[in-house]
């Protein structure tokens, strides 16, 4: 139960990764061919929304990088728990709901899942991730 | 709708011209059932193999994306159909990645 929060951040990430390299794919395989991709990868199938999910990752993890390079340990450590914490646990937050959303997004208008079904997916999961970083924040797991 | 008559397959090309002609007239749902047909045949020998209905799930997902992917560049299915094909690997992925069990 405890690794379940971080096994979640992690699998999202990677699914909006296999999103990515899935529709690449089909864009470059399309482009080769001439194919008209404007049916698939527009609305919520679209490269754009899968790569604003994953471009969070790197921007905060590049800012975590560079606060250890240069702070001292005292300074870091501090840095991290007083500023970095809350807005590292917000991001964690943004990766899943975005990549969560592209998800539903996709259920919703590709499936054809009705917008209540995936709305109450989306709640239980709001639910489970604030009392997921709760934890993760209480005992540093 | 009027659709062609079957003398105008061209026997030449094989039996593409054959398929294609019996996926237009019964207006694209050929080349569908091939693709469901594909999706559940996967689905279970995997599930029947493995016991493993989450990873039959992405194994059968991404092995229609596949066929999709042909299938569509050859003109056989819609833009559509090879849409529902991607989100179905997406989906099956997702619930593979997700799994804490």
């Amino acid at each position: 139960m405890e690794g379940a929060f971080r096994n979640s951040l992690i699998g999202f990430l990677l699914v909006a990764l296999f999103g990515m390299m899935l529709l690449t794919g089909v864009s470059t395989v399309s482009d080769t061919y001439s194919k008209d991709t404007s049916e698939i990868v527009g609305g919520s199938m679209s490269l754009d929304k899968f790569n604003q999910s994953i471009s969070s990752v790197e921007n905060r993890a590049e800012t975590l990088s560079d606060t250890f390079r240069e702070g001292s340990i005292w300074s870091t450590i501090a840095g991290v728990v007083v500023e970095g914490i809350f807005g590292l646990t917000k991001d964690m937050f943004d990766m899943v709901i975005l990549s969560l959303g592209v998800l539903l997004g996709i259920a919703e208008d590709t499936l054809k899942i009705p917008a209540y079904v995936t709305s109450v997916i989306m709640g239980i999961v709001i639910f489970t991730l604030i009392f997921g970083i709760w934890r993760l924040l209480k005992i540093g797991d | 709708m009027a659709y062609a008559s079957p003398s105008t397959i061209n026997a030449s090309q094989g039996l593409g011209a054959v398929l294609n002609y019996a996926n237009e007239v019964s207006g694209n749902w050929l080349s569908n059932m091939f693709l469901l047909g594909i999706w559940v045949v996967i689905l279970m020998g995997y599930m029947k193999a493995q016991n493993d209905f989450k990873g039959g799930l992405a194994v059968a997902g991404y092995s229609t994306f596949v066929v999709a992917l042909l299938f569509w560049i050859g003109g056989f299915v819609s833009g559509w159909a090879f849409s529902i094909s991607i989100a179905f690997a997406i989906i099956g992925t997702a619930v593979l990645l997700l799994d804490h069990e």
